[in-house]
């Protein structure tokens, strides 16, 4: 007797999401689980921003310090290597030092590092925050502004701030990151509250917050899958949004992509490891239905790449 | 197929005896269908519902136990596809793989390494679960003897046994007797005798279509 294989049909589908301007790149638009083109179309493939920042990466790990050695001391040469050395195709920029806990730069100059970065690349732009509720309304609605008509993602809007960030990025045409802690209805419901004030649900990227391999990465995991499963299986329209993972910032901040040697032996050699540890978050997130990812080391993201020609 | 607990209160005696430390025997059918309370724990329930129900508990997907010993790995047992449904019961097994084809420096060192493999995370005991023998070289006599060496040197690692050719396997299956290995692998060609091999030292059969 032949095997006749089960075949899934989804009532629902995930929005397709465009950014960017001369170039551009398509997230979303499949209506199955991740990868399952044998039952039904996928038409665009997972995407991976390099993330940069507006400040040299004093506090990244040094593995990631010597691959943007020469290049990370201003943002515009960084972003520049991203995409001309690199080949990427989008870059996040995070404007981490408007925390007023770090550099506390201004929103003024903040936007002034998005128009020059912005009039050094093609590629689409993510612009960061630095995820400080307060200062973020500032330096995002600036931003926005420096931005506008480039169609960048913006985030990330949070449900103590989502109003003038969600503002800015209707008034300035770009799509927005809304962000949420690792809580399905705590994401759906800031999706609810950004669309009821007339911003595009189909302009939206949902970020259910990341978490780094062996450090919660099975809670993102979940919220992911169930996102995914409720805007497919019940076609809720709330929940069908593409999703982001923010790999990189995660991933190289845990034990494991840190500690030398000595102090892991079982890890075995320290660079390797740390860039095992961003693939192996990137790669399980986006089999969770991740399509937007941040990621930091080369190396990680070439393998991520692999893993994306192997599986599509 | 998962039994709803009204169904399984049909089969149980109806009793009310609360020998089982439930209330009533709705309460424990209740409990066994959210798979909460082991069907044991009745001491009057009929042979005829043991069985209907044993049937029903058991997982889709079946255990596979590869070694013996406290370094026995099981897998499988997997009732649902998406970890939040449930749980996930068995994680999978990680091996690595010795080729009969590498030198006895290599061998040891790989074997080694299985041996030294164990960490403590967060309390949680992680470590490679088995090692793979592979039988590239396609002969017999090597491929026993590497499975000799590595049952002597690592006799707790639980083994699997990779190789198309019957007199190879069954060389292999008989230097780890007592091992419970996993024999890899049958295939269109070979089927028959594989089987016959598995059956006879009562091993688990790996199938490669």
């Amino acid at each position: 007797m032949a095997f006749t294989a089960p075949n899934e049909t989804y009532s629902g589908k995930v929005y397709q999401v465009e950014a960017g301007k001369d170039k551009t790149i398509v997230i979303g638009g499949e209506n199955v689980l991740p990868f399952h083109s044998f039952e039904g179309n996928i038409p665009n493939r997972p995407v991976i921003a390099y993330e940069i920042q507006d400040v040299p990466p004093d506090d990244w790990p040094d593995t990631l310090k010597k691959v943007y050695e020469g290049v990370s001391g201003e943002p515009v040469t960084w972003a520049k290597h991203c995409q001309d050395k690199l080949n990427a195709k989008a870059i996040a920029l995070r404007l981490i030092g408007t925390h007023p806990d770090r550099e506390n730069r201004s929103a003024e100059d903040a936007a002034k590092t998005v128009k020059d970065v912005l009039a050094a690349v093609t590629v689409p732009l993510l612009i960061l925050g630095s995820n400080n509720i307060e200062k973020d309304t500032a330096v995002l609605v600036a931003a926005a502004e420096a931005a506008k008509g480039r169609n960048c993602f913006i985030g990330k809007a949070m449900e103590e701030n989502y109003k003038t960030i969600v503002a800015a990025c209707m008034a300035n045409d770009h799509k927005l990151i809304a962000m949420s802690q690792l809580d399905i209805n705590l994401s759906k419901q800031l999706n609810i509250l950004i669309t009821q004030m007339g911003f595009d649900k189909e302009r939206m990227v949902t970020d259910p917050m990341c978490s780094a391999l062996g450090y919660g990465l099975d809670y993102t995991y979940s919220v992911m899958e169930r996102i995914r499963l409720a805007a497919l299986t019940q076609n809720d329209l709330t929940m069908q949004t593409p999703m982001l993972g923010d790999i990189g910032m995660y991933a190289w901040k845990v034990k494991e992509a840190n500690a030398a040697e000595a102090e892991l032996p079982f890890g075995g050699a320290l660079e390797p490891r740390g860039i095992a540890w961003e693939t192996m978050t990137a790669g399980a997130l986006m089999l969770a239905g991740a399509e937007l990812l941040i990621m930091r080391h080369p190396e990680a993201v070439k393998a991520i790449e692999k893993l994306i020609d192997e599986l599509m | 197929m998962a039994l709803s607990g009204v169904e399984i209160f049909k089969l149980l005696p109806k009793t009310n005896c609360n020998k089982c430390a439930h209330p009533t025997c709705l309460a424990f059918a209740m409990k066994l269908a959210q798979r909460q309370a082991s069907l044991d724990l009745c001491p009057d329930v009929s042979e005829e519902a043991k069985k209907v129900l044993g049937e029903a508990s058991a997982p889709p997907i079946r255990p596979i136990i590869l070694g013996v010993g406290d370094k026995a790995v099981k897998m499988g047992e997997e009732t649902v596809l998406f970890r939040h449904d449930k749980k996930f019961v068995n994680p999978c097994a990680i091996a690595v793989e010795i080729k009969d084809s590498m030198s006895d420096n290599e061998i040891n060192s790989i074997a080694d390494q299985v041996l030294n493999s164990e960490i403590d995370r967060v309390g949680q005991k992680l470590r490679v679960d088995a090692i793979f023998i592979n039988n590239v070289s396609g002969d017999a006599g090597k491929f026993e003897g590497v499975v000799k060496a590595i049952a002597a040197k690592a006799p707790a690692v639980p083994l699997i046994l990779s190789t198309t050719h019957p007199a190879a396997a069954e060389a292999a299956v008989k230097a780890a007797a007592g091992k419970k290995p996993l024999l890899y692998g049958a295939n269109d060609s070979n089927a028959d005798q594989m089987a016959n091999i598995a059956k006879t030292h009562k091993v688990s059969l790996g199938v490669v279509a």
